[in-house]
């Protein structure tokens, strides 16, 4: 069965970055791009932060004196050139608009920064790009199709595809939900962008947006198949360690054909989550098997080695367990899943127990 | 035998485009590569004074190529070279104060240390493009002499009295002219004339604030 990392990438911020080319090649096309900023600035919903800019200089201009100044402007970046990177070099997340005409000296320079694939390029007399492939070039002609698109908020992105069965994700603002297969969604997001290992194909993200829905289809990323102890290793969650007393429990509980609740008085038998249910503790939610771990909820996974034994949280719903085998929390316990092929879905099997091992000594757990 | 001990030569960082300066104990400053066309665009976009046609005119003989992208094969074209005498003037009087083309005395003293140094270290407060550049030329090169650019480079600008002439042991297809630095000098250059494979690093004396 298909397994791959995908990435859905989209600007984050709300900013609106309008750059304008006041140099020499742009010159005979000044009204045109005054008239296309203008639009911009006029059409761009509140709550949208604009900012405006001039090619070749890092200096940014006020929008409300746009009207009095904007030929004074314009004649003190006249003869600057035309390079974009005093701009670039201090924005990190906008959608970024430049408006003007003729050859961008610099473009080259950012072709490979992940950040700036989505620059438009307002082209009202010659390119601004040549054959430099960096964001996307528009004559001034299809400019009203683009400014709906400016301004063309995502609402909601669903995450879906053929057999389509994540296994991690690093955007915690994405749920999973059972509607005619799996999906990942999301909906008032700040920040949609996520990178998701996953079971299946043809996989693709929906966006809901104030204008129209648009489908992208997801690529695969990276060269090699996502490896469960890669993901856990290479994630940003950072481990911590088990109090000696506590890695004693767990070394004596991952031998152990039963479960038992550390606590000497009690004993009672632990079958799924990491927390003893006997109400003699007192604890409405169960007594935690690891005071370590007591703020805990999801999955964590256990690390055992010579230093000692080592905690972290995984931050999804689903985790891989084996090949073509996963666990599923929901309602404070773990379902284990496999795929069927002849049914062609996954089906579920048994309930996690406490610790489940994983390869090289990890164990995953729900608490 | 070095002519100067070990310490003598050090990399610093210019004040102006984070480009690295060799720093010559006793003798001054010296940038360390030929002016690169990513330099000379920062002083365009701070001066207001040259136009998209000014820049083409000198692209037109020495075509701009990414330092993300340039090769062995390539690397004359990240330096800014056909410029006027004036203009390398203008860009060394933003560069910094005491800056100038060096004499020829001084280029050739500098190119003889240069080559009997150590390789040089890199200074961590330099700028991305300029970290590019060094990175490709510890690769490219097989001594200080050709790090620097000082050997397989370009045509650079000296002072030679009251004129100017040109210094510089360029590769054969970039300049077909075979030249010994330490003997050859380019001269009878005409004014106004746009010469693509010549370009300038600047240089400083320790007393010249």
């Amino acid at each position: 069965m298909e397994e791959q990392f995908v990435e859905f990438s989209v600007p984050k911020s709300e900013n609106i970055v309008v750059v304008l080319d006041a140099s020499e090649s742009a010159e005979q096309f000044w009204p045109t791009i005054v008239d296309l900023a203008k639009k911009i600035f006029q059409n761009t919903p509140a709550g949208i932060e604009k900012k405006l800019f001039f090619l070749s200089n890092p200096q940014e201009y006020n929008i409300d004196n746009f009207e009095e100044n904007v030929g004074s402007w314009r004649k003190n970046n006249n003869k600057k050139g035309s390079f974009i990177s005093p701009i670039l070099n201090q924005i990190t997340q906008a959608t970024i608009v430049v408006i003007g005409s003729g050859i961008i000296y610099d473009l080259e320079d950012w072709k490979i920064h992940p950040s700036f694939q989505n620059i438009v390029f307002i082209n009202v007399g010659n390119s601004m790009r040549g054959n430099v492939e960096l964001g996307t070039e528009i004559e001034k002609d299809d400019f009203d199709d683009q400014l709906l698109q400016l301004h063309n908020r995502i609402l909601s992105v669903k995450i879906t595809g053929l057999d389509f069965f994540p296994y991690y994700w690093d955007n915690p603002g994405y749920s999973i939900i059972d509607e005619d297969g799996i999906s990942l969604i999301s909906s008032n997001l700040e920040d949609y962008s996520i990178k998701i290992a996953a079971y299946g194909r043809n996989i693709t993200a929906t966006m809901e947006k104030t204008e129209k829905q648009e489908v992208n289809s997801l690529s695969h990323t990276g060269t090699h198949t996502p490896d469960i102890i890669q993901i856990i290793e290479h994630n940003n969650i950072k481990w911590e360690k088990l109090e000696r007393d506590e890695m004693e429990t767990f070394r004596k509980h991952i031998v152990s054909d039963i479960i038992r609740c550390p606590d000497p008085s009690c004993e009672n038998e632990i079958t799924g989550l990491l927390r003893c249910d006997n109400p003699k503790h007192g604890k409405l939610l169960g007594f935690p098997i690891y005071p370590s771990l007591k703020n805990y909820k999801g999955f964590v996974i256990f690390k055992d080695n010579s230093q000692g034994v080592f905690f972290k949280h995984y931050p999804s719903e689903i985790v891989k367990i084996d090949e073509e085998k996963v666990a599923r929390s929901k309602k404070s316990k773990a379902t284990v899943l496999h795929y069927e092929p002849n049914m062609k879905k996954w089906v579920e099997q048994d309930d996690l127990k406490p610790y489940h091992p994983l390869k090289g000594g990890y164990y995953v757990s729900l608490i | 035998m070095s002519l100067l001990s070990d310490d003598l030569i050090t990399v610093v960082t210019d004040e102006k485009t984070h480009f690295p300066l060799l720093k010559i104990e006793k003798i001054g400053f010296l940038t360390l590569w030929p002016i690169t066309k990513v330099q000379y665009e920062t002083f365009i976009t701070q001066v207001n004074n040259y136009g998209d046609s000014w820049y083409n005119e000198i692209l037109a003989s020495n075509p701009r190529i990414s330092f993300q992208h340039f090769s062995k094969r390539n690397y004359e074209r990240l330096f800014i070279t056909g410029l006027h005498i004036g203009e390398v003037q203008s860009f060394a009087k933003w560069f910094g104060d005491g800056y100038q083309i060096p004499t020829v005395k001084e280029w050739r003293n500098i190119y003889k240390i240069i080559s009997e140094d150590d390789f040089f270290s890199c200074p961590s407060d330099i700028s991305y493009p300029a970290k590019k550049i060094w990175k490709k030329f510890t690769r490219f090169s097989n001594s200080p002499s050709q790090f620097s650019l000082m050997k397989d480079g370009i045509i650079e600008w000296v002072r030679d009295g009251e004129k100017y002439a040109g210094l510089g042991a360029p590769r054969s297809h970039f300049y077909p002219n075979v030249l010994d630095p330490c003997k050859d000098l380019v001269t009878k250059i005409k004014q106004n004339e746009r010469l693509y494979y010549f370009g300038f690093r600047l240089f400083k004396g320790m007393n010249d604030d």
